[in-house]
């Protein structure tokens, strides 16, 4: 059985996806390759920078404004084709189809999609989250509070065990009070 | 002046979130930076997590009678003993798991064989081929291939089930893929079976 852990986020781009898992000592990032899946963590001890962006991201603008054209192209060429008939009922189907595309490059275009990347010491975790603003927000302060806790816990326990090396004095037995 | 260096390869620190390029110590701090790269901003906080001490006790400082030398290091005192082999380990070549302690060469071990789940960092994703296996089947089956494409897709998804259950995530999806995988094996059966009957004349 593996350790306890809930999905934060995932982060979903044209050839690589990853999903991004909080456990009780930091992040776990499961990325597909193929049919396999690579672990990675993040340990909070280990985190050296969490960045919050927001990104259009050109590549998923331009393809699909791309198929989107390309249906209404080819709507238009073969409405203009036509001579007869009434041309609306030829070209809604070209239009319905880049309809879909169209709407996600606009969406996309207007509200962008938030980034929160967690940069450990050996491995770094990524997140996208193209309509939940307030948890994209929720999700940065969250990783920050603990890796601040995290660093607290360590800078206690460092005190802790340097402390415990200092050499006592002996105790103080037989000595009149 | 910012420390600029063109990321490379795998991972090797921070970088710009938007460019990718290293960030220097310098540039790393709290609120909103500017790349000096991309010249795009992001928002960031910056954490400096203090450095963990490791404490290795000598053979020296806890006299001979009271401590095991480590197995590896001869003048280090052991503080535990491999779980898989039973070597005394001291705290530099301890390999705490959370299930227990291993030496360097039986973590590299272990985590190669892949038995032990707490370090396994590569791993096939059954409910994912269970999933291909159905859907590529309901194709197949029009050309008899039903049967060995259902047979597949039970195997994937009881391996699937067992690796579901054992993270803990939901079963319901790969449970619906070995459905698949039974009708598309009967078919597989029952479309060769009714053709053989139908030419022989025994369905009427």
């Amino acid at each position: 059985m593996n350790a306890p852990r809930t999905k934060l986020g995932r982060s979903t781009q044209a050839f690589a996806r990853e999903a991004v898992y909080e456990m009780a000592d930091g992040l776990e990032t499961e990325s597909s390759e193929h049919y396999e899946v690579i672990r990675k963590r993040v340990l909070f001890e280990d985190v050296l920078f969490v960045t919050y962006h927001q990104e259009i991201g050109i590549w998923f603008v331009s393809l699909n404004v791309l198929i989107g054209g390309l249906f209404l192209f080819l709507g238009a060429v073969i409405v203009n084709s036509q001579r007869t008939g009434n041309m609306w009922w030829i070209a809604l189907p070209w239009v319905i189809m880049a309809a879909p595309f169209l709407i996600a490059a606009s969406l996309r275009a207007i509200l962008r999609v938030d980034v929160v990347t967690t940069y450990g010491r050996r491995s770094k975790a990524v997140m996208r989250f193209s309509f939940r603003k307030a948890r994209a927000r929720e999700v940065y302060g969250h990783i920050c509070a603990r890796v601040r806790q995290a660093h607290r816990n360590l800078e206690h326990e460092i005190a802790e065990s340097a402390a415990a090396e200092v050499p006592q004095p002996p105790a103080a037995e037989g000595l009149p009070s | 002046m910012a420390t600029l260096a063109k990321k490379t390869g795998p991972y090797e620190g921070p970088e710009c979130p938007r460019c990718g390029h290293l960030l220097g110590d310098d540039v790393r701090r709290t609120g909103t930076i500017t790349c000096p790269y991309c010249q795009n901003p992001f928002e960031a906080t910056a954490f400096n997590p203090p450095q963990r001490r490791l404490r290795v006790v000598e053979v020296v400082q806890s006299g001979p009678e009271g401590a095991n030398a480590c197995a590896n290091h001869a003048r280090n005192t052991a503080v535990t003993s491999c779980q898989r082999c039973g070597l005394f380990i001291c705290s530099l070549c301890e390999m705490n798991l959370g299930t227990g302690s291993y030496c360097p060469s039986c973590f590299d071990r272990v985590r190669a064989e892949g038995t032990l789940s707490a370090a396994t960092t590569r791993y096939r994703d059954y409910r994912s081929m269970a999933r291909v296996s159905a859907v590529a089947g309901a194709f197949f089956a029009l050309i008899f291939l039903g049967l060995p494409f259902g047979l597949l897709t039970i195997y994937y998804a009881r391996k699937g089930i067992k690796q579901a259950q054992s993270e803990g995530a939901s079963t319901v999806g790969v449970r619906i893929s070995a459905v698949f995988g039974v009708l598309e094996a009967l078919a597989g059966i029952a479309t060769p079976a009714l053709i053989i009957l139908s030419v022989t004349g025994r369905l009427k």
